[in-house]
């Protein structure tokens, strides 16, 4: 009934050229401007022409249709599966993200299907340094799947796009001092505490300028990880910040300033209307996480209680691969056999359902962090005068899932912050935090011809993508449905 | 955002809403039951029934304070037909447990029904969970009221029959242990039915030893069992004669209650659909249903049983092989088959969880504006057996509905006020909890 990817793409020839136009009702240039009865012209797989009122020339898109830029994920797991932590220490500041993304995860189609056409793919959250996030185009890559179909992953764009440092209380979750053993045993993972967190990018910071010096004077054996961190102190790539309780804000904040850190972003943010005005004040950016719900429990790409409750208590004519993804472990003896989850069992699950949050220490981090969280966040931030973008996280990781990139701007929308100024968070605003301001994000002669077409206002519940276009080559067509 | 200033003057101006049930509203656009809209409407209230719908000029009773919203919509408020929210918990771990009632678990000041009210929701069908063979009673309230008894709203809504098996059970279990339950009480009637009326024939024998005359007493009470074959004593037996789970099982059988048969898939509709047969009850019984039973579409439409449709609105299948999925949007499934459909919220996960994104989401995935807003308002009412009294801005139903600022599927517009059976129990700008939401302060 509702053909998930484009197979239509006979009938579609003219926008398989090399060069073709399109011409809108409305075009959302992507920083906020609407042109009226535009014309966009591509060739070779960037726009070559943006032209408004003039006389049309382009194939005309269905009345009521209204065009944006391919939205821009400024923050997402997409593609980072299961086996991506390395729990063997806690600064894995060299470890790359486009080492282990799988660029065929269901979770790129889910993304174009919901009009996203380029993301930031972020490491995990367990370790203090957690490795460096790539940007990808969500469609156009070689598929190494058997059965996919052409160019049906994603490109990998950009392999070194941002170093990612975790404050808070992910790196620190499950650490703690086995019993009968003293605090100081090697056999633990530190850090156990937000402030050992804090200490663990103090002391790797001062080695690499340690490390940077001794370079300098040739006494330095070559340090994978050393060299990333002096690569950050000296600017040459962004450092992302995950902090999502206040005070873990203003830490990023002291952070930057104690090391002189010259290009950095905070990430997710969740108590960010808390510390609004430090961080206005402070001219950093912000890329949000997920948007929270009305009573700040649930995070709006989590798993809902009756996927838990599968989970718990799988039917038994199914499900027995999710029994698998516990190791075999008796999950169903956790259920209390009154009808509501036992909490701890809960707690456990969230810890060890990776499926629900590709990056594993997520799920619980939004849990215990999240309490102060407002579907408001946007609106505030805004008032504020915080700099800021939105990302959808684990958005896409689910087919089912409800949180797509777009569902996120028009909770921003729901809750207070106009339209036209939502729309460049998931577009313009979130390619340049992302460092692609240049080349996607807007509808402008010389950037890459990302497009989205809608079957009416982009940020309106009722509309859906028509028709997505990725580097100028159809990658999804529903016009015909429609 | 879209400023609310234009209200101000009015609600200053309008002096303190009153709660005799009577009221008059007119605004920029009323919705009216067919999915069309009447520009600058007026709806007039009294004694908490609807009186007249008309335009502009349409006469106030001289008694009736008139309120009016020039930009505002008008709009009968979204109804969720099946819930087990607002409970505490949504099953008692008896299988067969007719005799239970929600009202007696429903929280009112529960948080639930404070966010339900703010985003224009204005009835909620509350019944027993899945979980269960027969699951007990249940209400259709209103998400306001200090007590069960003021939120009521509808009642009896009907009773739960779960098909599916529930958590931990095998299908075959399920229909084992409903099976036994309907052998079990023809086995028990039947000796009850004796035992009355051998007891019965004693006492004739008394009252002849002592000389009495047969007594003038009639019996007001009905025969309790009016299903299925004949047996000695079936006419004697009354209510007072079972005991609650019998009497509860009775009332299923004898069509006296409406019935809310949980099927999640296409499979469980088809077992549905014989034990329904079986047993006469088709035609006074609603499907509940998840997406997945939208392969059952056709069956459900030959049934002519309308579907109560809970959870998410797809249904996602993956290839084994290739892993490729393929999606099905069960409401069009539902509409193209010509089943009638009522859609639920989706609890937990933000959007899904209120109704005008589900109604909004219907409308971009093909199903006809006036299918999927009835699917929140008409055919909720029409499952509880409450057609043309809840659901509808018409003469004659309940005063209740809800002003919002614009249309109530669009993601920025905010319920104003709502009336509930004539009575004002919303008002945005007096509602804390959501300014401090707003305001960033939720702890």
């Amino acid at each position: 009934m509702i053909p998930v990817l484009a197979c239509t793409l006979a009938l579609l020839a003219p926008q398989q050229d090399s060069s073709f136009s399109l011409t809108v009702e409305r075009l959302h240039v992507g920083d906020g401007t609407v042109l009226e009865n535009a014309t966009v012209t591509i060739q070779d797989g960037r726009i070559t022409a943006v032209v408004a009122g003039g006389e049309s020339d382009g194939e005309a898109a269905p009345s009521g249709a209204e065009l944006t830029p391919g939205l821009v994920d400024a923050f997402s797991f997409m593609g980072i599966g299961n086996a991506t932590l390395e729990q063997s220490r806690e600064t894995t500041a060299s470890l790359r993200v486009a080492d282990t993304a799988d660029l065929d995860d269901a979770a790129f189609r889910h993304a174009v299907e919901a009009g996203v056409t380029s993301a930031y793919l972020s490491p995990d959250s367990l370790n203090v340094f957690g490795g460096i996030g790539a940007f990808v185009k969500t469609s156009g890559g070689a598929p190494a799947d058997l059965f996919a179909d052409a160019g049906a992953a994603a490109r990998m764009v950009e392999p070194v796009a941002s170093l990612k440092i975790v404050l808070g209380s992910d790196p620190s979750r499950g650490n703690f001092t086995p019993r009968g053993r003293f605090t100081t045993s090697f056999n633990q993972r530190r850090p156990n505490t937000r402030m050992g967190t804090v200490w663990v990018v103090r002391r790797d910071f001062y080695r690499a300028m340690d490390y940077r010096a001794r370079k300098e004077a040739g006494e330095a054996l070559y340090d994978r990880d050393l060299e990333v961190l002096v690569a950050a102190l000296e600017g040459r790539i962004p450092v992302r910040f995950q902090a999502r309780r206040s005070h873990d804000l203003q830490t990023a904040l002291r952070l930057r300033d104690e090391f002189d850190l010259p290009n950095v972003l905070l990430e997710e943010a969740t108590e960010g209307h808390l510390a609004a005005e430090v961080v206005a004040a402070a001219g950093v950016p912000v890329v949000c996480g997920p948007a929270y719900d009305a009573v700040a429990r649930a995070v709006a790409s989590g798993p809902s209680l009756a996927e838990l409750r599968l989970l718990v208590d799988p039917p038994p004519v199914c499900c027995e691969d999710l029994h698998e993804e516990f190791g075999g472990e008796p999950v169903g003896e956790a259920h209390d056999h009154d009808g509501d989850l036992n909490p701890v069992a809960l707690d456990l699950l969230l810890t060890l359902a990776p499926r629900y949050g590709a990056a594993s220490g997520v799920a619980p981090g939004r849990r215990t962090e999240g309490r102060n969280a407002t579907p408001a966040l946007a609106q505030l931030l805004a008032g504020a005068g915080v700099d800021f973008a939105l990302g959808g996280a684990e958005a896409h990781d689910d087919a089912l899932s409800e949180a797509s990139l777009i569902h996120q701007a028009r909770t921003a929308v729901r809750w207070g912050l106009p339209a036209e100024q939502v729309l460049p968070l998931v577009t313009s605003r979130a390619a340049e935090l992302c460092g692609r301001g240049d080349s996607v994000g807007r509808i402008e002669a010389g950037y890459d011809a990302d497009l989205v077409l809608w079957s009416g206002p982009p940020l309106d519940s009722a509309s859906r993508p028509l028709l997505v276009i990725v580097d100028g080559r159809v990658v999804l067509d529903n016009r015909i449905d429609s | 955002m879209r400023t609310l200033a234009f209200l101000l003057p009015l609600l200053v101006a309008a002096p303190a809403f009153a709660q005799d049930g009577s009221v008059a509203v007119r605004a920029g656009t009323v919705m009216l039951p067919d999915g069309s809209t009447l520009e600058n409407g007026t709806v007039v209230v009294q004694g908490g029934r609807i009186t007249a719908v008309g335009g502009a000029d349409l006469e106030i009773p001289f008694d009736v304070v008139l309120h009016e919203f020039p930009e505002g919509v008008v709009f009968a408020g979204f109804h969720e037909a099946h819930t087990s929210d607002g409970l505490d918990r949504a099953n008692e771990s008896v299988p067969i447990a007719p005799f239970l009632h929600v009202r007696d678990s429903i929280d009112p000041v529960s948080f639930y029904f404070e966010d339900e009210l703010r985003n224009g929701t204005v009835a909620i069908g509350i019944i027993p969970g899945n979980d269960t063979v027969l699951g007990g009673s249940g209400v259709v309230v209103a998400p306001y009221g200090m007590t069960v008894e003021q939120m009521t709203v509808h009642a009896p809504m009907g009773q739960k029959l779960a098909i599916g098996p529930q958590r931990g059970w095998s299908r075959a279990s399920q229909l084992a242990e409903l099976r036994e339950a309907v052998a079990k009480l023809h086995a028990d009637l039947r000796v009850l039915g004796q035992a009355k009326l051998d007891g019965d024939a004693a006492d004739e024998d008394q009252r002849r030893i002592a000389g009495e005359d047969a007594t003038d007493e009639e019996d007001h009470d009905q025969p309790v069992v009016r299903f299925g074959d004949d047996f000695p004593g079936k006419d004697a037996l009354r209510a007072a004669d079972l005991d609650d789970a019998q009497l509860g099982l009775v009332r299923v059988l004898n069509g006296d209650e409406r019935l809310w048969v949980w099927a999640p898939t296409a499979t469980d509709v088809q077992h549905a659909r014989l034990w329904l047969d079986e047993h006469g009850l088709t035609g006074n019984s609603v499907l509940v249903v998840t997406a997945a039973a939208w392969k059952a579409a056709d069956v459900i439409a030959e049934m002519d049983c309308p579907v109560a449709l809970i959870g998410g609105l797809w249904d996602v299948e993956r290839d084994p092989v290739t892993r490729k999925e393929e999606r099905h949007f069960a409401p069009l499934a539902f509409h193209e088959a010509g089943v009638i459909f009522s859609v639920g919220s989706e609890k937990g996960r933000m959007g899904p969880d209120r109704l005008g994104y589900q109604t909004a989401v219907m409308i971009r995935e093909g199903v006809p504006r006036a299918a999927a807003l009835a699917a929140v308002t008409a055919v909720p009412a029409m499952l509880w057996g409450a057609d043309g009294k809840l659901g509808v801005l018409e003469e004659g139903a309940d005063g209740t509905f809800v002003v919002l600022d614009g249309d109530p599927l669009a993601a920025e517009s905010r319920v104003l006020h709502v009336w509930l059976r004539g009575e004002h129990a919303y008002d945005r700008s007096q509602d804390e909890r959501l300014q401090r939401l707003l305001e960033g302060e939720n702890e």
